[in-house]
């Protein structure tokens, strides 16, 4: 069977579509498209997306870096997919900090959100100020036991980067004279400046009303028995 | 997914997204699209297809 090449020979703006038209039938083995991103409103992927008839994505394919606005690049995609935002290529770890507690667990018992208690600290990275990245905390269970406590409490989880707070990322809340736990796994993005970050997950608690709080933990392992408990994890993934 | 294959009617789509949220970024252009691949058609088509995304309107006379 032949070759088939399609070239377009003009500019276009993006996002620019082909559609096959006829019988044409093909399977694309390699991709080129040179981006002129000097009028472009922010960074951005150099994305080829292929899309079926009824519109849906079906594989989007781009480098693992962003272009800069202002910026311009060759692109060339070979092969099928590659990068980040693929369904069958994995996203590179780049970071990772097992969950597993001394005694099981981190009490949680700081009322204060500017000074939270330490759950999981990542090692410092350095970033291009380009690159997203994904953010994962993981651990078996979080719990509140407000059983003869008159008020609601609540145990949030805060993304910090170099020392500042950056996001809550997990809200529990028990109501009150009641126990609760639920398993906690979380995920987030961030596109963080250039220079080196050290990312750390951190918890406080907040009791409603001034009331109090009871025992609030989130728990790396020891959760029950007779099994074990698979051990949590702070981890970061990029292209 | 090395071995999909596409058919009439499939959409080929050159974009540029925001790399935090996944929305459009406006005011990139693209060029020199070239695209490699295996004619599966079995048709005997021309191995050679043009794709001229801005034509210039042609004149009526």
């Amino acid at each position: 069977m032949a070759t088939v090449i399609i070239e377009a020979q003009q500019n276009a703006d993006t996002p620019y579509t082909y559609t096959l038209t006829g019988a044409q039938t093909f399977r694309p083995e390699s991709a080129f498209a040179h981006f002129d991103g000097t009028g472009a409103s922010g960074p951005f992927l150099a994305c080829l997306t292929f899309k079926s008839i009824d519109g849906k994505i079906f594989s989007r394919t781009f480098p693992s870096t962003a272009i800069a606005a202002g910026g311009v690049a060759d692109v060339s995609y070979a092969p099928f997919p590659g990068g980040i935002g693929t369904s069958t290529q994995p996203l590179p770890v780049i970071d990772f900090v097992q969950f597993n507690p001394v005694g099981g667990f981190v009490a949680i018992t700081s009322t204060d959100p500017d000074n939270p208690d330490d759950v999981s600290i990542g090692n410092p990275l350095p970033f291009d100020g380009l690159t997203t990245i994904q953010l994962q905390f993981g651990a078996g269970t979080m719990d509140i036991d407000q059983r003869g406590v008159a008020n609601t409490g609540a145990l949030l989880i805060e993304l910090w980067d170099n020392g500042a707070p950056i996001g809550i990322i997990s809200d529990f809340s028990v109501a009150a004279d009641a126990y609760g736990s639920v398993p906690c796994y979380v995920f987030t993005f961030d596109t963080p400046a250039a220079g080196t970050h050290t990312y750390a997950i951190r918890s406080y608690i907040q009791p409603s009303g001034g009331g109090t709080q009871g025992s609030s933990n989130i728990y790396g392992a020891d959760i029950t028995t007779p099994h074990q408990t698979r051990p949590g994890y702070f981890a970061i993934l990029a292209a | 997914m090395a071995e999909v294959t596409l058919g009439p009617g499939y959409q080929i789509v050159f974009e540029a997204i925001d790399p935090t949220t996944g929305a459009p970024v406006s005011g990139v252009v693209v060029s020199e699209i070239a695209i490699g691949a295996e004619d599966m058609s079995g048709d005997g088509a021309p191995t050679v297809i043009t794709v001229t995304p801005y034509l210039l309107p042609q004149s009526s006379g």
